[in-house]
C-alpha cells in the first residue's frame, strides 16, 4: 500500500524517535538511495566514519540497518521510511545492491520456516530423564505458587480487618512488598495485580470503590486457583494466566485456535509496568467483528513490535491463547498492509455495547480492559464530563477529556464510530470513524 | 450485602466492625466484594439524558494540508523549532488550508497559551475550528460564527476579536457598529474596543478618533491620538506638520545646509490636545521633550535628508533625530529611515549612544521590502553593521538580503564571532530557503571556531527545514 506520513509517524516507538527521524528525512543525508517493489534502501552519513546502510521492507513493514540503536525501527529506517512516503519522487527503481538483497532473502528464508511445519527439536539424549526433570521443574513452581497464592490470601484478609480508610497514607513498600513476594512465589500476574493497587488510594474521589473492585478481583483469582483442579478447561487456562502462567508464542503458534480473516488493526495503547513497557494493539476481524489483542512486552529502552499499525488493515491468521474468553492472539501469518477504507465493525448502540461487555465478563470475570465498538455516537460534554451520546440518549463515559476534544472535532457535530478500550466505569478512545476516513486518537492523559 | 455496605464495611475494618453472624468476617467481606464488583461491572447501565441536539458544522471550504504539513505542525506544538511555527501558520493561510481535524484541539490549546499567535491560527482552522471553538469557552477567542452575535454579546477579548474580524471585511460598517453603542460602553470596554480600529485605518475614521481623543479615560485619548498621528492627511497631522516646521528651519547653504532649531517654551493647550504629554522623562529637559514629540507626528518629508548631518551641528541633535526617527517610524518614510540608518553606521560605536534613536524600531516599522533595500545599504557600507540590523530583523528576508548576509557571514567571522553567530541564526530563521545551497557551501567551508561551525550548520539545517516546510505546503 502506499504509506502516508501518518502511518510512519505511528511506526516511531515514542515521540522522540519520531522527532529523530524526521530530522533524517532529509535527502541531503543519504546516498544511493534506491527501491525495487516493497523494499527502499539508502546509506546514511551519521556519526560514524561509515555510513549506515538501512533498508526496509514496507509490506510488513520490517527494517534493517547497521547503526547501533537498539530502538526500532532506528531513526535511520524512520528517516528513510519518511522519505519514501513524502517524497516517493526522490527514491529511484533500481536493482537492490547485494547488502540488501541479502537482507531481503534472509527475511524470506525466515518466512518460510516459520510457516513451514515446525522444526522438530533436537532429541535429547534421555527422553524419558528429560520428561521428568521438565515434570519435577513444573511440580516446584506448582508448590511455590500455591504457598504465595495461601500468603497473598492472607495479606488479603489483613488488609480487610485493618480497613482500607487509612490506605492513603501507607508508603510505597505496603504494596511494593506482597507484589515482590508474589515476583519470588513465581506468579508474575499476582504480582501486577497487587502491585497497581497502590495507586488507587490517589486515584481521586471514590477511590474505595475502584479499590475494592480489584481487590475482589483479586479474592477470586486466589479462591479460585486453590480448587483450580474443578473448573473446566478454557476457566482453567484463563486463571493460569490471570496468576501469571503463559504459554509460550510457540505453542500458541502450533496449538492455539486459529482465525483467518481480513483483520483490522484499530488502536494501540501502552502501559508503563514495573520495569516493562505493555504494548495492546487490538484489531477487529472485518466480516465478523471478532476482537483480538496482540500483546507485546519491552523493557524501558527496547524497541516494541512496531508491524501493526492502527489505521491499517491486512489479510492474516491469528492463533489465540487458550483463554475462557479467547481475547489475547499472536499473528502467524499475515499478507502486506492495507488501508483501512471502510466502517469498522461496531454495535449499533451504547447498551448493545455494554451487552457485549457483559457477556465477556460472565466469560472472563477477570476481564480488565475490553474492546467496546460503538456506531453513531456524538462527543458532548456535560458538566465538564465528556461522554459518547448513542440515538437513544445514553452516555458512555470518556476516560480523558483530550480524547472527547479530538473526537468532538472530528466529529464536527456529526454522529461518529468510536473504538476503544473499555475498563468498566469509562472509555478510552484510540480510534475513530468520521466523515469517510478513519482518525486515529491519541490516549493522551 | 450491598455493594455500598460492604464498602463501608472493608473501609472500617472487620477488627473494628465485624459483619453480624460471620464466623469468618474477612473471608465474608472479600467474598462479597468479589461477586458484587463483577455484577456490579457486569450490570451498569448508562445514565440518559436527551440527545444531544449540537448544531453540524457545516462543509469545510478549504482543502486540509498535506499529511506532511500536518506532521510538521505536530511537531512543531510538540516543541520541535516551536519558532517556525508563526511561518507554518502564514504558509498555510497563503494558501488557503487548513489544519485537519484532529490537530483543532492541539492548535487552539496553543494559540489559548500563546495569545499573540491568535491571529494567525484563526486564519487556518477553517469552519471546523470555529465551530469546535464555540464549544469551549476557552476558545471563545477563535469562536466567530456569527461576528455581529459576538460583538453584540460576547465577552470583552471576543467582542474585540469579533470586531477586528469586522473591521477586517468593512471597515466603515464595523466603525458605524461601533459608533452606534459608543456612548453606552463601559470605559474598559472603550479602552478594549479603540485599539481595534487599527486594523483598516483609513481617513473615514478621523472624525471618530477625533472625538475620543477628548474622553475620559486616559487609555482611550492615547489611543486615539495614536492612531490619528498615523493618518497624514489627518487634521491633527496637518496642525502637528506646521508646528513643527515652526520650529526647525532648514536652509541650504554652500557648505551644506543650516538649521534654525526654535522649541516650544511651553505646552500649550494644542500640543496637549494633539497628544504631546507634558511631562518630560526623568532627565530629560521639558523643551526637548516637547520638540522632540511634536516632531514625532509630523511626516519627516517635510525637510531633505541632509538636515540629518546639519543637526550634528546644534544643541539639539539628540533631540532632533529622536524625533525624526519617531516620524519616519510612524509615517513609514522610508527615505528618511535609510539616511537615518546609514547615519547611525557611519557614527563610530562608542558615540552611538548618544544618538537616542535605535536603528532597529526604525526598521521595524518599515514593510518588508523598504526593510530590505536599508538592509542592502548598510550591508554594503559596514557588513559588521548590516549583520547587526539584521540579526535583530523578524520580518522575512528577500533573496538579496538573505545572499548579502551569507557573504558578509566568513568575513565577520574572525573580529566579531558572536555577532556572526548571532546572525548566522537569524539566516536560518528569516533567510530566504531559496539559497540554501549556499548556506551550505558556508556551512562546508574549512573549519573556524567550532561554536560558530555548529551555527552555520545549524542555519543551513533550518533553512533546509524552512524549505520542506514550504514545499510541503505548497498551494
Amino acid at each position: 500500500m502506499q504509506w502516508t506520513i501518518d502511518q510512519v509517524v505511528a511506526l516511531a516507538p515514542d515521540p522522540a524517535a519520531a522527532r529523530a527521524g524526521r530530522d533524517q528525512a532529509d535527502v541531503r543525508r543519504w546516498s544511493a538511495l534506491g527501491r525495487a517493489e516493497a523494499a527502499a534502501w539508502g546509506e546514511c552519513r551519521g556519526s560514524a566514519a561509515q555510513p549506515y546502510r538501512t533498508c526496509l521492507d514496507t509490506a510488513e513493514p520490517a527494517f534493517g540497518c547497521s547503526c547501533p540503536s537498539r530502538k526500532l525501527p532506528c531513526k535511520h529506517a524512520l528517516g528513510l521510511f519518511l522519505i519514501l512516503a513524502g517524497q516517493p519522487g526522490t527514491i529511484a527503481e533500481a536493482a537492490p545492491p547485494h547488502w540488501v538483497a541479502e537482507w531481503l532473502a534472509k527475511r524470506a528464508e525466515r518466512a518460510r520456516k516459520s510457516a513451514g511445519p515446525a522444526a522438530p527439536a533436537p532429541a535429547p539424549a534421555d527422553p524419558a530423564a528429560a520428561a521428568e526433570e521438565q515434570a519435577r521443574r513444573a511440580r516446584r513452581r506448582q508448590g511455590r505458587v500455591a504457598a504465595g497464592v495461601e500468603e497473598l490470601a492472607l495479606w488479603l484478609a489483613d488488609l480487610v480487618r485493618n480497613g482500607l480508610a487509612d490506605l492513603p497514607g501507607r508508603p510505597r513498600q505496603f504494596w511494593s512488598q506482597p507484589a515482590a513476594r508474589m515476583v519470588d512465589a513465581q506468579a508474575p500476574g499476582l504480582a501486577r495485580l497487587v502491585g497497581e493497587l497502590a495507586e488507587v488510594p490517589h486515584s481521586g474521589p471514590a477511590w474505595p470503590d475502584r479499590l475494592l473492585t480489584r481487590v475482589g478481583r483479586l479474592h477470586l483469582a486466589l479462591e479460585g486457583y486453590r480448587r483450580i483442579e474443578t473448573l473446566p478447561a478454557p476457566l482453567r487456562a484463563e486463571l493460569a494466566t490471570v496468576v501469571g502462567f503463559t504459554e509460550s508464542r510457540e505453542a500458541v503458534s502450533a496449538r492455539g485456535e486459529r482465525v483467518a480473516g481480513r483483520w483490522l488493526v484499530l488502536g494501540r495503547s501502552i502501559r508503563q509496568e514495573e520495569r516493562l513497557r505493555a504494548q495492546r494493539t487490538w484489531l477487529l476481524e472485518a466480516a465478523t467483528g471478532r476482537p483480538a489483542m496482540v500483546l507485546d512486552h519491552a523493557a524501558q529502552q527496547q524497541p516494541l513490535d512496531p508491524s501493526l499499525v492502527p489505521g491499517t488493515a491486512m489479510d492474516a491468521e491469528l492463533a489465540f491463547y487458550p483463554a475462557a474468553l479467547p481475547l489475547r492472539a499472536v499473528v502467524v501469518e499475515r499478507g502486506e498492509a492495507l488501508a483501512l477504507a471502510d466502517r469498522f465493525p461496531a454495535e449499533p448502540t451504547a447498551a448493545a455495547a455494554l451487552r457485549g461487555y457483559a457477556a465477556a465478563l460472565a466469560a472472563n470475570p477477570w476481564l480488565e480492559l475490553a474492546p467496546l465498538a460503538v456506531r453513531g455516537v456524538l462527543p458532548c460534554r456535560e458538566d465538564a464530563a465528556w461522554s459518547l451520546a448513542d440515538a437513544e440518549g445514553a452516555r458512555l463515559p470518556l476516560a480523558n477529556e483530550t480524547g472527547g476534544l479530538v473526537l468532538l472535532a472530528v466529529s464536527g457535530g456529526r454522529p461518529i464510530d468510536v473504538f476503544g478500550e473499555w475498563d468498566g466505569l469509562a472509555l478510552t478512545p484510540l480510534g475513530a470513524w468520521a466523515d469517510v476516513a478513519f482518525s486515529t486518537i491519541e490516549a493522551g492523559p | 450485602m450491598t455493594w455500598e455496605a460492604t464498602v463501608r464495611a472493608a473501609l472500617a475494618g472487620t477488627a473494628r466492625q465485624p459483619p453480624a453472624g460471620e464466623s469468618d468476617p474477612e473471608r465474608a467481606v472479600l467474598a462479597a466484594a468479589a461477586a458484587l464488583a463483577v455484577r456490579r461491572l457486569a450490570g451498569w447501565t448508562p445514565p440518559r439524558g436527551p440527545v444531544p441536539a449540537a448544531e453540524a458544522c457545516p462543509p469545510e471550504e478549504l482543502r486540509a494540508v498535506s499529511p506532511a504539513a500536518a506532521w510538521r505542525l505536530e511537531a512543531l506544538l510538540d516543541g520541535d523549532r516551536p519558532e517556525l511555527l508563526p511561518e507554518w501558520l502564514e504558509l498555510a493561510a497563503a494558501g488557503r488550508q487548513v489544519v485537519p481535524p484532529r490537530l483543532l484541539p492541539r492548535l487552539l490549546v496553543h494559540a489559548e497559551r500563546h495569545a499573540p499567535l491568535r491571529g494567525a491560527v484563526l486564519d487556518v482552522i477553517g469552519r471546523r475550528g470555529r465551530w469546535l471553538a464555540g464549544q469551549v469557552s476557552a476558545w471563545a477567542f477563535a469562536a466567530l460564527g456569527d461576528l455581529d452575535q459576538a460583538f453584540e454579546t460576547g465577552t470583552r477579548p471576543a467582542r474585540a476579536a469579533a470586531l477586528r474580524e469586522l473591521r477586517r471585511q468593512d471597515p466603515a460598517a464595523a466603525l458605524r457598529r461601533l459608533a452606534e453603542g459608543w456612548p453606552a460602553e463601559s470605559g474598559e470596554d472603550r479602552a478594549a474596543l479603540i485599539g481595534c480600529l487599527q486594523v483598516g485605518l483609513g481617513p473615514g475614521d478621523e472624525a471618530f478618533l477625533e472625538a475620543a481623543g477628548a474622553d475620559a479615560r486616559k487609555e482611550v485619548r492615547q489611543t486615539a491620538l495614536t492612531l490619528l498621528a498615523r493618518l497624514p492627511d489627518s487634521r491633527l497631522v496637518g496642525r502637528m506638520r506646521a508646528r513643527a516646521a515652526a520650529m526647525v528651519g532648514y536652509r541650504r547653504g554652500l557648505l551644506g545646509g543650516k538649521l534654525h532649531v526654535a522649541p516650544p517654551r511651553r505646552c500649550d493647550p494644542e500640543l496637549v490636545a494633539g497628544g504631546v504629554e507634558p511631562k518630560p522623562a526623568p532627565g530629560v529637559g521639558e523643551r526637548a521633550w516637547w520638540l522632540s514629540q511634536v516632531l514625532g507626528m509630523a511626516p519627516p518629508g517635510a525637510w531633505p535628508v541632509e538636515a540629518i548631518e546639519a543637526a550634528a551641528a546644534t544643541d539639539w541633535t539628540a533631540t532632533l533625530l529622536r524625533g525624526w526617527a519617531a516620524g519616519a517610524a510612524r509615517f513609514q518614510d522610508a527615505r528618511w529611515a535609510e539616511a537615518l540608518a546609514l547615519f547611525w553606521s557611519r557614527t563610530p560605536e562608542k558615540a552611538r549612544s548618544e544618538l537616542a534613536f535605535s536603528p532597529e524600531l526604525l526598521l521595524s516599522a518599515l514593510d518588508p521590502p523598504d526593510r530590505d533595500a536599508v538592509l542592502l545599504r548598510v550591508l554594503a557600507r559596514s557588513p559588521a553593521d548590516g549583520a547587526h540590523l539584521a540579526a535583530r530583523c523578524d520580518h522575512r528576508w528577500g533573496a538579496d538580503v538573505t545572499r548579502a548576509v551569507l557573504q558578509a557571514l566568513p568575513r565577520l567571522a574572525r573580529p566579531h564571532a558572536d555577532l556572526a553567530a548571532a546572525a548566522a541564526r537569524q539566516v536560518g530563521l528569516r533567510g530566504d530557503p531559496s539559497l540554501r545551497a549556499e548556506a551550505d557551501a558556508l556551512a562546508a567551508r574549512t573549519p573556524d571556531a567550532p561554536a560558530l561551525d555548529r551555527a552555520f550548520a545549524a542555519a543551513a539545517d533550518t533553512l533546509h527545514w524552512r524549505a520542506t516546510m514550504a514545499e510541503e505546503l505548497a498551494p
